[in-house]
């Protein structure tokens, strides 16, 4: 019998523990006597890409007195040991089991919910995969690869009704000043922005070296198309390559996006036009909202932030240092009182509420930067309907919307 | 940062252009389809996947008869990625395939095709532990596909699903008939969400997002008060996230939400009950939100503040007046609303500046003659003669602390000359925050250095006489070091630009025309100009701080200068990397240095009218440094006595 049809083995399993306990056969501690959360009450985690910043995230839940991170997966050897050294020296034990292939993983009934730090050309298949397996999802930015692996992301997210939350912790906690000074209306009427971060990624042209042994490479090249092995690619450095991500645009502009977007009230909607640096002369491209409002793509004064109001402009470095007073102005943002994204979605895991970047939030930013990515690469202006969320008037560039997967990595 | 991320965007770019020309043709890549290279397969059918048009189809229906293994599997999946439901009577077999992952995708493509036909197909495969997953999805894809066209098969399928209510389809039943048949499933959510259950009612809950029903949510929001405040939490927090729920929601909501924040106690409910109110509310609840500022919870204050402007209440400064005046309103109420009747400086402000006046005399409570000041200092800029009402207020507050205070709030909320002003007779009357004024009328005047550097001059120089405090005294004398360094220097500009041209480099970019530039001469009006406000160095403008970063780009500048004789002066300044500079509309020179700015680079002599005259620059950036720096003076390199400067015409 699947796992969607039914999950509820663990805690049957658990309900025998409890029954045990009675009997005196169980530790307190495990049952949450020590004033700890009880094991069966737990929400059990496993990590997916255990890098840097898996490992990093992954910190934050195994803080957490109610969460229990049970299971590591990476394509690295190398990396899934970390993880369980970290794990195991966690908890004081070493249960924390590994595996190379993340479908392990989802097939296991007692995970309740994927912490996903993969490169970013994985995050769309193991998502949905994991959804489809009745898993609970915190996704890494940026969650999306292109603009229609967003819309299959959502439809699965509604589809199987899971939780599931975006990484970028930016948008509400560094940048939280910037929107109280903006909707509190400190800048006035707000007409331009600025993200500065890096660019758009281009074509793929690292050297072959030898696979290494404890590597999986075929499953790091994953869905999309195969090149040989480069040691670049599992150190981080695949951001450069538009087979993996979409570059500085996808990767921090998921933030800065994100952040302006959030500030500006424009986080369920898009852009209607997108003008690269040649249409607009300036030296960068300008994402146009249908109420007017600019965001630029690099060419900010300060900070990766910048906004500029008839009453004055701001920068998000000058707001880090502290030189605006911020306006004590009430804005909904985390659940449950949650300080952190990761708590954010602790939280959501048990009360089904939708996180503070749900999928939504996360597809509509991460789709600003593949648009902006787009224009980038055809170099000519895109029109976009946000709310049929099509390219207007340019198959070519609505091709761009979407990549083929290679077999056996589809779904 | 800067050049790696114009390197990165050409890198980016370059290969795009040639990935775009050389798609192969769809006869090519089917003969691909089925090599024996794997990944030569692979890499054909992700081509042709993309390709549009019913020849790809044909390619790769085609392809479906020979193809094996994970290029059958990926075939099968770009039939359903496609839609070619042509294709679906071809992969109905594939689900039984002893290959893993050709089945998977079989299934898949069946459900993406949306075809009825494959339904008992997919329930068989739902019995295969390997499969049931994939072959649920296909079902409720079909499901999805068949709402409109076919609502017997959609029913079909939730209804099945709706059988184990222990099970996670369950919900999904639930949710796809929330899109066409709300009666079936309306009960159950009403009875999840009210009875024992809380992973159950927070499942009820989360799915509250799919309705489109607002009758149906304002029942829900009705018997929110009496469930558990957990839930409560829930079903508020849905209401105040307005922005994936506007659409569905609507003001039927609103007595519910007005009896959660008559009884609920946890701030948080509290907290999202008023936020949701601000959102669906109207004119009518401003005495709940009101009541709501007097609860004792920073969250929920700041909440119902937020709600309060929210709702969009018209003369909410004479409604927040009317609380103010009014002898019932608590002590809380009362510091509430005169924070927010101060901080958006709304109304009658004269009336509110008296109304805060009498409270600061008459109220025997501190916190609210405090907050009545406070709220005096911060309207005191928009009333009519705005010196003498913070002369007043400093006079008359009680002590040296809330002095000190006032003199910070002219510092930061009103910083002009009239204030430095105030500020040099206070330091001159009132010696026990002398020092503090002193500091005040610094600050300011640091503020004010581009509008009328002599005038700032001035002040400090007085401040150094007269403060008789080291520090304070010190202060002013670093500022005027600094401002000596740029002295002469032309501070008060605004810019139209940037303009970049494709593949131009700076030096020939200098001589292109752009904006103010045409044939041949200068035309300032046709363009918009932008104050430059950042980017000052000493006697440098950096203009990648002022304007934006940037390479190979130009702008042009403006001032105005007024001379009080006709004269002859001296243009003497530097610039990195180009400068040209018209006079009046005449061009008088053009330089291009290649260099960090230093003086001498640019030199011209200038003829001044009597009366203003229009400066216009053009700075021009190759890479690196956008920075330039010009000064005004005599041909002996002195200072011209009366010059001033403007940025508007």
């Amino acid at each position: 019998m699947s796992t969607l049809t039914k999950r509820w083995t663990r805690r049957d399993m658990l309900k025998s523990t409890l029954a045990l306990a009675g009997c005196g056969l169980v530790p307190g501690a495990a049952l949450g006597l020590d004033g700890t959360t009880a094991a069966n009450e737990r929400v059990t985690m496993a990590l997916i890409g255990c890098g840097g910043q898996g490992r990093g995230d992954m910190s934050n839940f195994l803080g957490f007195p109610d969460f229990q991170v049970i299971a590591c997966c990476d394509v690295v050897r190398d990396h899934f040991l970390a993880a369980k050294r970290q794990v195991d020296g966690r908890y004081g034990n070493s249960d924390c089991e590994t595996t190379y292939d993340y479908r392990d993983i989802a097939h296991r009934e007692d995970i309740d919910t994927v912490l996903i730090a993969t490169p970013d050309h994985w995050h769309e298949n193991i998502s949905i995969y994991c959804m489809k397996y009745g898993k609970d999802v915190y996704c890494e930015k940026p969650e999306t690869l292109t603009i229609n692996a967003g819309k299959r992301m959502r439809e699965a997210v509604n589809r199987f009704n899971r939780v599931f939350s975006g990484g970028s912790q930016r948008v509400w906690q560094d940048y939280q000043g910037i929107h109280k000074l903006v909707r509190a209306g400190v800048l006035g009427e707000v007409k331009e922005g600025w993200a500065n971060v890096w660019g758009a990624s281009g074509e793929f042209d690292l050297p072959a070296q030898e696979t290494p042994e404890g590597v999986d490479w075929d499953r790091w090249c994953g869905p999309t198309v195969w090149h040989p092995f480069n040691q670049t690619l599992i150190k981080g450095g695949f951001r450069p390559y538009r087979d993996y991500s979409g570059g500085g645009t996808t990767d921090w502009g998921c933030h800065t996006f994100g952040g302006i977007m959030f500030a500006m009230d424009l986080q369920d909607t898009g852009p209607v036009e997108i003008n690269p640096p040649s249409v607009t002369g300036k030296g960068n491209l300008t994402f146009v909202f249908a109420n007017g409002f600019k965001m630029h793509h690099g060419g900010g004064w300060d900070g990766v932030i910048n906004l500029r109001g008839t009453e004055g402009d701001i920068s998000e470095k000058d707001m880090r240092e502290g030189k605006y007073q911020i306006p004590d102005i009430y804005i909904p943002n985390y659940h449950g009182g949650a300080d952190t994204i990761y708590r954010d979605f602790a939280n959501c895991v048990r009360t089904r509420q939708k996180p503070f970047r749900n999928i939504e939030r996360a597809h509509r930013t991460a789709t600003c930067a593949h648009l902006g990515n787009i224009a980038y690469w055809l170099d000519r202006t895109i029109h976009w309907d946000p709310v049929a969320e099509e390219i207007v008037g340019d198959p070519e560039a609505a091709l761009m919307m979407d990549r083929a997967k290679r077999a056996p990595y589809i779904i | 940062m800067k050049k790696f991320f114009i390197l990165f965007l050409l890198a980016a770019m370059l290969p795009m252009a040639v990935f775009a020309q050389n798609a192969p043709a769809i006869g090519e890549l089917e003969a691909a389809l089925t090599a024996s290279d794997a990944n030569a397969a692979q890499n054909a059918r992700m081509k042709l996947e993309r390709i549009p048009g019913p020849e790809a189809d044909q390619a790769l229906l085609r392809a479906l008869d020979k193809a094996q293994g994970n290029e059958l599997a990926g075939i099968a999946s770009a039939l359903g990625n496609r839609n070619v439901t042509a294709a679906a009577e071809k992969l109905l077999p594939l689900v039984d395939s002893s290959n893993e992952i050709v089945a998977i995708s079989a299934v898949t493509a069946l459900g993406k095709l949306g075809d009825a036909k494959a339904v008992p197909a997919l329930r068989n495969a739902q019995k295969n532990a390997v499969l049931a997953p994939h072959a649920i999805e296909a079902l409720l894809r079909i499901a999805e596909a068949s709402i409109e066209k076919a609502p017997e098969t959609a029913r079909d399928i939730y209804g099945a699903f709706l059988a184990d209510s222990k099970s996670e389809t369950y919900w999904a039943g639930i949710r796809g008939f929330l899109r066409f048949d709300t009666a079936r499933v309306f009960p159950i959510l009403e009875k999840c969400i009210t009875g024992e259950d809380d992973a159950a009612a927070n499942r009820a809950v989360s799915l509250l997002f799919d309705v489109n029903d607002s009758a149906f949510l304002a029942k829900i929001s009705d018997l929110c008060a009496s469930l558990p405040e957990a839930r409560q939490l829930c079903v508020m927090d849905m209401f105040a996230s307005k922005y994936i729920f506007s659409a569905k929601a609507d003001g039927k909501i609103v007595p519910g939400v007005k009896k959660v924040l008559e009884t609920a106690k946890d701030p948080a409910v509290l907290t999202a009950a008023v936020t949701a109110l601000g959102q669906y509310g109207n004119a009518s609840d401003l005495p709940v939100i009101l009541k709501a500022l007097e609860m004792n919870d920073a969250g929920v204050q700041r909440a119902a503040e937020a709600a309060l402007v929210q709702l969009n209440v018209p003369n909410l400064p004479e409604l927040l007046l009317g609380v103010l005046e009014n002898s019932d309103s608590s002590v809380g109420l009362r510091i509430s609303v005169i924070k927010m009747l101060t901080l958006r400086k709304a109304g009658d402000t004269a009336k509110i500046f008296r109304t805060l006046e009498k409270l600061n005399a008459e109220s025997s409570d501190e916190g609210i003659r405090a907050a009545a000041l406070q709220g005096m200092v911060a309207i005191a800029p928009t009333l009519e003669d705005p010196r003498a009402t913070y002369f007043q207020l400093i006079r008359k507050a009680p002590n040296a602390d809330v002095q000190k205070q006032i003199l910070n709030a002219i510092t930061n909320s009103w910083p002009t000359f009239e204030a430095i002003d105030l500020a040099v007779e206070i330091m001159r009357t009132m010696p026990e925050i002398r020092p503090n004024a002193g500091l005040a009328a610094v600050h300011m005047g640091n503020r004010l250095r581009n509008a009328d550097v002599d005038q700032v001059v001035s002040v400090l120089k007085t401040v150094v006489r007269e403060v008789q405090h080291d520090d304070v005294e010190k202060r002013a004398n670093a500022l005027l070091a600094e401002l000596n360094k740029a002295a002469g220097f032309m501070h008060v500009w605004a810019f139209n630009g940037p303009y970049l041209k494709n593949d131009v480099k700076g030096a020939e970019l200098h001589d292109i025309e752009f904006g103010p530039e045409k044939d041949g001469k200068i035309v300032p009006d046709s363009v918009e100009w932008t104050p430059l406000t950042r980017g000052q160095d000493g006697w440098i403008w950096r203009l990648e701080s002022g304007i934006q970063t940037l390479d190979n780009g130009t702008a042009y500048l403006r001032t105005f200068v007024y001379s009080p004789i006709d004269q002859e002066a001296l243009f003497y300044g530097g610039v990195d990397d180009g400068m040209k500079i018209w006079l009046n509309g005449e061009f008088l020179l053009t330089k291009y240095t290649s260099a960090p700015p230093s003086l001498g680079q640019c030199e011209c002599g200038a003829k001044l009218r009597k009366g203003w005259n229009e400066v216009v620059l053009k700075i021009t950036d190759a890479g690196g440094g956008w920075d330039f720096g010009l000064r005004l003076c005599t041909q002996k390199h002195e200072a011209i006595d009366g010059l001033k400067f403007k940025r508007e015409k």
